[in-house]
């Protein structure tokens, strides 16, 4: 099988976030950088289809040099190849993003296309489903569990409520959810041999972005509660605040 | 020069060290992975391993070695990685991040002294039936060294070696004690004199008959971890496991030993960072008169104290790191006698294996007790995070050699060193009547040049003393052990500062808060000096005295006033302790 895995840099889950000067980004000052999370599922699953099926997986990311490491991480796990689609930084616009990597993907003849189902950083949730349609490929978001029977691929992914079952044909695009499998650590000796695989760097020319963000804010500092009373008595007072104060009821 | 205690007499200019700003992406690599697992695979079990859970501890000592933590210091040919001493240093520190000192134990005594001997000394055959088993994990190590009557004095085992009658295995009757994963252990690395004076290392299988463990040591820490006596008892022993040469035993226990502290020094740090960790979470959630208790100055004072600690001792672990590698490279890979020439180009820097052991040691028990002390009333009860590592670090100060026989060791070596002239000490003495001259180069280094001229008179003082000490007694300095402790003190402060002042003027420029950096120079110089001065002063009223006493103490407080600086280390410390808050962790 030929998988190809997109991945994407994000800060690290403990980052404690702070405003970036200009006011349109997150501070970059002080981050440690991490693999997606989500992405780790999607490399897992990979790994495991291509250890069963034999095949190859190439890792894809999008951005600076400085993404590297990055990519290195999944390599480490246990990946085979590596792209890195050139760009200055991250695009604000998911879908210049995926026109990006659909016009890579659509290049490598893949048999199947993992995502993580989001970046927990900006947390679209956009770039598979994009991917799918510029490509034309069936695609199944949020996927906990996936089987693979010939050209056959039955998933659950996880909606409101519930599981659904879906078969799809491949080639298609996949988008992980936790619980799909347990990722692996990275060993040392896969670091190793990650070490020796070399990323291609490939130039693509980026669509201009149809989305700016002006402006990104902290949410409103938590309130401290109100004790308005105990028992029945209290009630009219609380719904008398939260119709009007509240203004949820 | 490449030889040990180097940093007594070379210039600090001219000093260069190694550390971890300069890690290459895959060391960075080594270091991200195996934090990753201890954060995740070991911290959950936390809790579970302390109640003496060795299926457990087994069980993720097996997964250490699926990622190759393990075998670090294990040649490629036998399924290790050969990654050197300082990946294996970053392993150890990291694997401490697990919150689990029982489990960094058993870690350590295994891929330390439960593997290095055979790695040193073992032959092809031994290697290739030992070595891939202890990389994966499949069999767990312990050393057995200590006995009832030999504890630090190691060479007084009594455990006896006889030959059987046709020569095919050694019969070994003895009492081993206080063996750290006894209990688990797949493998006993042990020691016994063949005809009571032929010091010999032997391979044990401890399901041998005549092996018996003993129970479970009731311990003050490390609960989560197997200590036991193990009584041998006319234990055949097939003479193909003598490891090394029989009588060159003693060989074999102090290498291994040099490693160990200088390991040790890596967990201490570890344990550092973990302590500041939980200590920060309590002291910024709670509130007395009204204020997190974290912003009083005194809290704030204990907190700067441990980050200055702990980046020193960072400094010096990853310095001594760097140069047992740098000297084991030296070695011919293609020499017959390989890892016998890697194990004397450890020795070389055995005064840097014992500070590590012992400034580490000692910087985190004080830390462990800062903390404790933040916590008040609740850093007593077992409930709360800080009694647990009161308990496990305590040991600290004691295995690997105590630290009052590594300070002896520290100062034995820098005297033969000095007597062997390994070390231009008696050039740099005679530089002594200068510098109290005022000649002295001037430093103009762009950062903590003050700093490190402090340093360099620092270097003469401990000079001064040293010499006095040697003139008066001799070698018989070892057996004044009270003097030989201030002197190693010095030894170890001088490393201390030289290191730590040379990786700041290094990497000032790569580090993303260079004036807390710089504040951690200044504070930890302004401090060390000024113990320094007192101590050299205190030295001499016990070497000499009348008039000789009065020059040399004269000579000595001119040294010391040209040394001392106008700190204020107050607003230093409430500067490092606001930076340590904003970052809410170790944070370098």
């Amino acid at each position: 099988m030929n998988i190809a895995v997109c991945v994407k840099q994000v800060p690290d889950t403990e980052t404690r976030p702070k405003i970036d000067p200009s006011g349109k980004k997150m501070s970059e000052e002080g981050v440690k950088w991490i693999l997606n999370p989500y992405d780790e599922f999607a490399v897992e699953e990979a790994l495991q289809l291509v250890e069963k099926n034999g095949g190859e997986v190439t890792v894809i990311s999008l951005g600076p040099a400085a993404v590297e490491p990055t990519i290195r991480a999944a390599l480490a796990m246990g990946a085979q190849k590596a792209i890195r689609i050139e760009a200055e930084e991250n695009p604000a616009d998911p879908l210049v993003t995926a026109k990006a990597l659909a016009e890579v993907l659509k290049q490598g003849n893949y048999d199947l296309i993992f995502f993580g189902k989001q970046a927990i950083d900006d947390d679209y949730a956009q770039v598979p489903q994009m991917v799918a349609t510029a490509l034309d490929l069936p695609c199944a978001t949020v996927v906990v569990k996936l089987d693979i029977e010939g050209e056959k691929l039955t998933v659950e992914r996880e909606i409101e409520g519930g599981k659904e079952k879906l078969s799809l044909s491949m080639p298609a695009v996949i988008s992980a959810q936790k619980g799909l499998n347990e990722p692996r650590y990275r060993s040392l000796k896969g670091i190793m041999k990650a070490k020796k695989i070399p990323i291609e760097t490939v130039q693509v020319e980026l669509a201009s972005g149809q989305l700016e963000i002006e402006k990104v804010k902290f949410p409103p500092e938590k309130q401290p509660g109100k004790i308005v009373g105990k028992g029945a008595d209290a009630v009219p007072e609380l719904v008398r605040l939260l119709h009007e104060e509240a203004k949820v009821i | 020069m490449l030889t040990g205690g180097n940093f007594t007499v070379t210039p600090i200019s001219e000093r260069k060290v190694y550390c971890i700003e300069e890690m290459t992406e895959e060391q960075k690599e080594f270091a991200i992975a195996t934090e990753d697992f201890a954060t995740e695979e070991l911290l959950p079990h936390k809790d579970d391993i302390e109640q003496f859970n060795g299926e457990l501890t087994k069980e993720l000592i097996r997964k250490c070695g699926e990622l190759g933590l393990l075998g670090v210091d294990v040649p490629e040919e036998y399924d290790g990685l050969d990654l050197g001493k300082f990946i294996s240093a970053l392993v150890v520190e990291k694997i401490t991040y697990g919150q689990s000192a029982s489990f960094t134990v058993t870690f350590s005594a295994h891929t330390g002294i439960g593997t290095l001997p055979i790695v040193y000394f073992g032959n092809e055959e031994q290697k290739r039936r030992y070595l891939p088993g202890l990389a994966s994990g499949e069999i767990l190590s312990a050393y057995a060294l200590t006995e009832p009557g030999a504890g630090t004095d190691a060479l007084a085992i009594r455990t006896s070696a006889e030959l059987s009658p046709d020569g095919k295995y050694y019969i070994l009757n003895g009492n081993k004690q206080f063996i750290s994963n006894g209990g688990w252990a797949d493998l006993l690395i042990t020691f016994a004199k063949i005809d009571g004076e032929k010091l010999t290392c032997f391979l044990v299988d401890p399901k041998a008959e005549g092996v018996v463990r003993k129970e479970e040591k009731n311990k003050l820490g490390l609960h989560g971890s197997s200590t036991c006596n193990i009584i041998l008892e006319n234990v055949k022993v097939p003479v193909e496991n003598v490891l090394g040469e029989v009588g060159k035993g003693a060989e074999i226990a102090f290498n291994t030993l040099d490693i160990g502290r200088f390991k040790l020094g890596a967990a201490v740090l570890g344990g550092s960072k973990n302590t500041i960790l939980l200590s920060l979470d309590y002291a910024l959630q709670r509130k007395q008169f009204g204020q997190v208790i974290a912003y009083f100055d005194a809290i704030k004072k204990k907190f700067a104290e441990m980050v200055v600690r702990t980046y020193a001792l960072e400094s010096i672990v990853y310095q001594t790191a760097g140069l047992l590698d740098e000297s084991i490279k030296k070695v011919d890979k293609s020499a017959s006698d390989y890892y016998q020439q890697v194990a004397h180009s450890i020795e070389k820097y055995a005064i840097e294996c014992s500070i590590c052991k012992v400034y580490g040691s000692e910087a985190l028990d004080r830390s462990a007790d800062e903390g404790l002390q933040i916590f008040g009333g609740y850093g007593f009860i077992e409930d709360y995070p800080l009694a647990r590592i009161m308990r496990d670090t305590r040991v600290d100060r004691i295995y690997e050699g105590t630290n009052e026989i590594n300070r002896q060791i520290i100062l034995g070596y820098l005297l033969k060193k000095t007597l062997l002239e390994e070390l231009p000490i008696r050039e740099r003495i005679k530089e002594i009547p200068g510098v109290l001259e005022g000649k002295l180069p001037e430093f103009s280094a762009p950062v903590l040049a003050e700093e490190q001229r402090a340093a360099e008179i620092a270097k003469y003082l401990f000079l001064y003393v040293y010499n006095q000490a040697l003139t008066e007694f001799g070698q018989d300095i070892l057996n004044r052990q009270q003097i030989g402790e201030v002197l190693s003190d010095m030894i170890i402060q001088l490393f201390v500062l030289d290191t730590t002042l040379t990786r700041i003027r290094q990497t000032i420029d790569q580090v993303a808060k260079p004036k807390i950096v710089e504040a951690i120079g200044k504070v930890l110089t302004a401090e060390t000096v000024q113990q320094m001065g007192g101590a050299a002063e205190l030295v001499l009223n016990g070497i000499l005295s009348g008039k000789a006493l009065e020059s040399a103490l004269q000579e000595v407080r001119k040294l010391a006033g040209m040394m001392y600086l106008r700190t204020d280390v107050f607003t230093l410390k409430n500067q490092i302790a606001d930076y340590l808050y904003e970052q809410r962790k170790y944070p370098f």
